[in-house]
């Protein structure tokens, strides 16, 4: 994957960019020749079994002197934590997201040693950048499907270690993503762009590091292996290195442009990437704490869910309070007066949602003020689209649809991000019901009875056990949803116990719409008479969205990268 | 007035009824007094919420109430039998730390060290506003009439200046 990136990187360098194409190829190659030296002399996936006659073991690729070579029996198979499809698709998701921003990186190198002063390695690079970082979101978020359909605790993201290693690349190439925009626009933020590429860059290779290496301990640790020092000594070198030549370069890469004011378009990509740094500094920091706090107090602390929500709500909520502004500001300058003119408007529409959610589901301060960021998000977004939209309708004399397509089709670059947007409100959506408004609980049942959860009733009626030829002992349960009497759906949470793993999965039963889930679990049964059943079931309103939220957000980001301009493509 | 009360006879036919009230409203007491003490009903949902609260001691980053280990269905037990014998949830949580040390809860309790953890967010927040505050002084100070970007002049000669105005003309793009 990351040969392939490098190919295509160093072909775009030698047609685009010629003074680039050495430094990229030599980029691009001493991060290959690390990979490739971890493969080949630390963790060789290719190892063979060797044996001497007086039954020492080896494992190496070839054959050493007086051996003979092992066949081992069958193994146990794929761990079945991990038999979902979307674990197809997760980790080369996620590994064609970091090898994406290895090009970014090169072409970064690549004009601080030539001494470039212009935007051209941004040009090329972004979109690498924003193919890379949607991969990455394809990765995540698949990752956290798998959470919901397999773990069984009703949730999506656990900001486990692992999970926030892989975010933490995923924050600075957003912020790399939208302050590479403010350069090209004005001009501005030329030494910052090289410091987010050297972070992302380094925070793709922390990440490998976290996941592969086991220091810290984690529900995703299904590896440990020894290549700990030597990620260390490649990330330390490679930051110095990058930092020395941005040092180097410091002077020349001064930014012409000037920022119009405090409400313009550039301040507010600022207050932007100011957000997706604190964010990034404090998923580092839960990252990093437990190892500071073995090596000072001899203890790992453990940096939970709470720590994380308590710490990163806020900064979360900023970004969606920008979201909701910047479409109304621009380049330039903009005033207070200029901006309240527009604001005043969906601001008072958005207040709407917050008001009614408040009289139907009560006081939930968090809550409320989260649904009130997304509809002025959500509305701000909406306006701007329909507007171009009716704008083309009146000029161009089209249909709504025809109109509609070709908006996005000819400013794909700025609707493309829009549609991203979108998709981000309805993630946020989705989280938004599960964190503020998600209830649960546990009871055991008999046949027949039933249980209350907000408006369902969940009956209990049978309990089949039996064996598959795949090896698995299967518990499965059926349960009767209804509503005011109304039968809803009929679900089997089920649960898959592997005799080779001597290990069980569960498999929630869901009744899924798009306002809610009913989310059940299996939790235990009497072996014997089967007449008593455990289940916890979680409510998680709006987590739909969060899932159709994210198919949202990757269609804009590849309608943002675009295809080749045809028209330029023709002139040329 | 005792050896009237003796002589009318609390005791009497017409004392009895006195008797039997006060008798009542001791064993309302007494009973009032017994359920008191018999402990609540524990049920899974009290259970969870202590147990979510707390990771697994020796598993991998996951919280007791979602653990699916035996030694997890122990500690489980071991909440519920402490929650029927009248502990609080954090005398529970107490509990925990003093068996298995302070990574059994997820919010590190704020002391020493762990301050640290606390600082990075108000720390980091308030150097960042303060990089963007000196960044906004200086990239806007020098600016002495601040302008729509529609009425930036078309004419520049650099480089820089006509792809911008190329830009504007074309659309904003987010």
């Amino acid at each position: 994957m990351l040969s392939g990136a490098v190919a295509l990187g160093v072909n775009q360098a030698w047609k685009k960019e010629t003074q680039f194409t050495p430094w990229v190829i030599l980029t691009g190659m001493i991060t290959l020749a690390f990979f490739l030296l971890i493969v080949a002399f630390v963790e060789n996936p290719f190892s063979r079994i060797w044996a001497t006659l007086d039954g020492k073991v080896f494992r190496s690729m070839v054959q050493p002197v007086g051996t003979f070579l092992i066949y081992p029996p069958n193994g146990v198979g794929l761990n079945p934590l991990l038999r979902h499809p979307g674990m197809i698709v997760h980790p080369p998701m996620l590994y064609a997201g970091f090898a994406g921003f290895v090009i970014p990186f090169s072409f970064a190198v690549a004009s601080l040693v030539t001494g470039r002063n212009d935007s051209d390695w941004l040009r090329i690079s972004r979109p690498w950048a924003l193919g890379a970082w949607t991969f990455l979101t394809i990765g995540l978020v698949l990752g956290s499907r798998w959470a919901y359909d397999v773990l069984g605790w009703g949730g999506y993201w656990g900001w486990d270690p692992v999970e926030v290693a892989a975010l933490i690349p995923w924050l600075t190439g957003t912020a790399f993503i939208h302050s590479l925009i403010v350069q090209s626009k004005r001009q501005l933020f030329k030494r910052w762009n090289f410091v987010l590429i050297i972070l992302t860059f380094c925070m793709v290779v922390f990440g490998i590091f976290l996941t592969r290496s086991g220091v810290l301990d984690s529900v995703h640790a299904f590896s440990q292996s020894n290549i700990g020092p030597m990620f260390f000594v490649f990330i330390s070198l490679t930051f110095i290195a990058s930092l020395a030549l941005l040092l180097w370069r410091w002077k020349l890469l001064v930014s012409d442009g000037q920022m119009g004011s405090l409400f313009s378009k550039e301040s507010a990509f600022l207050f932007n990437n100011l957000l997706f740094i604190l964010l990034f500094l404090i998923c580092l920091a839960g990252v990093l704490f437990p190892l500071v706090s073995e090596v000072f107090t001899g203890t790992k602390m453990t940096v939970g869910a709470s720590w994380y929500k308590q710490t990163t709500g806020p900064v979360f909520g900023g970004l969606l309070l920008l979201m909701g502004v910047v479409p109304l500001t621009a380049w330039g300058s903009t005033s207070a007066g200029k901006l309240g003119k527009r604001l005043w408007l969906p601001v008072s529409i958005s207040l709407v949602v917050p008001v009614l959610t408040a009289f139907l589901s009560g006081l939930n301060w968090g809550g409320i003020v989260a649904l009130w960021l997304i509809t002025l998000a959500a509305l701000v977004t909406l306006f701007d689209i329909g507007n171009a939209v009716v704008h083309r309708m009146k000029a161009q004399k089209e249909g709504f649809f025809i109109a509609l397509g070709r908006v996005f089709v000819r400013n794909h670059h700025r609707y493309g991000g829009y549609l991203v947007h979108l998709g981000v409100v309805m993630i946020a959506l989705g989280v938004v019901g599960v964190e503020f408004y998600q209830t649960q609980t546990q009871q055991t049942l008999a046949k027949g009875e039933a249980l209350q959860l907000d408006s369902f009733k969940l009956t209990f009626t049978d309990l089949f056990q039996y064996q598959t030829t795949d090896g698995r002992a299967v518990t499965q349960a059926v349960m009767q949803i209804s509503r005011d009497g109304r039968l809803l759906a009929t679900i089997n949470p089920r649960s898959d116990y592997f005799d080779l793993y001597r290990q069980s999965v569960t498999a929630p039963g869901r009744m899924s719409t798009l306002a809610e889930d009913l989310y059940v679990v299996l939790v235990d049964w009497q072996p014997t008479t089967t007449s008593a059943v455990t289940f916890h079931v979680y409510h998680n309103p709006l987590i739909n969205w969060f899932w159709i939220g994210a198919v949202v957000m990757v269609l804009g980001a590849l309608l943002a990268i675009g295809l080749p301009d045809r028209r330029k493509v023709e002139s040329s | 007035m005792i050896r009237r009360a003796f002589r009318h006879g609390i005791w009497s036919h017409q004392g009895s009824h006195f008797g039997l009230l006060a008798g009542w409203m001791l064993l309302l007491v007494l009973a009032a007094r017994v359920q008191a003490q018999t402990p609540q009903a524990v049920t899974d949902d009290d259970i969870n919420r202590i147990a979510s609260q707390l990771y697994c001691p020796v598993c991998q980053n996951v919280t007791l109430d979602v653990c699916p280990t035996l030694a997890c269905d122990n500690w489980r037990a071991a909440i519920r039998s402490k929650l029927e014998a009248g502990w609080s949830d954090q005398a529970i949580q107490d509990y925990f730390v003093t068996q298995f040390g302070a990574r059994v809860i997820g919010t590190p309790p704020k002391t020493g060290l762990n301050w640290l953890l606390y600082a990075v967010a108000p720390v980091g927040a308030l150097g960042l506003a303060l990089a963007g505050f000196l960044v906004l002084r200086k990239k806007t100070g020098s600016q002495v009439e601040t302008k729509d970007s529609t009425e930036v002049s078309l004419n520049g000669s650099e480089p820089w200046r006509e792809q911008l105005a190329r830009d504007i003309r074309k659309d904003d793009s987010i």
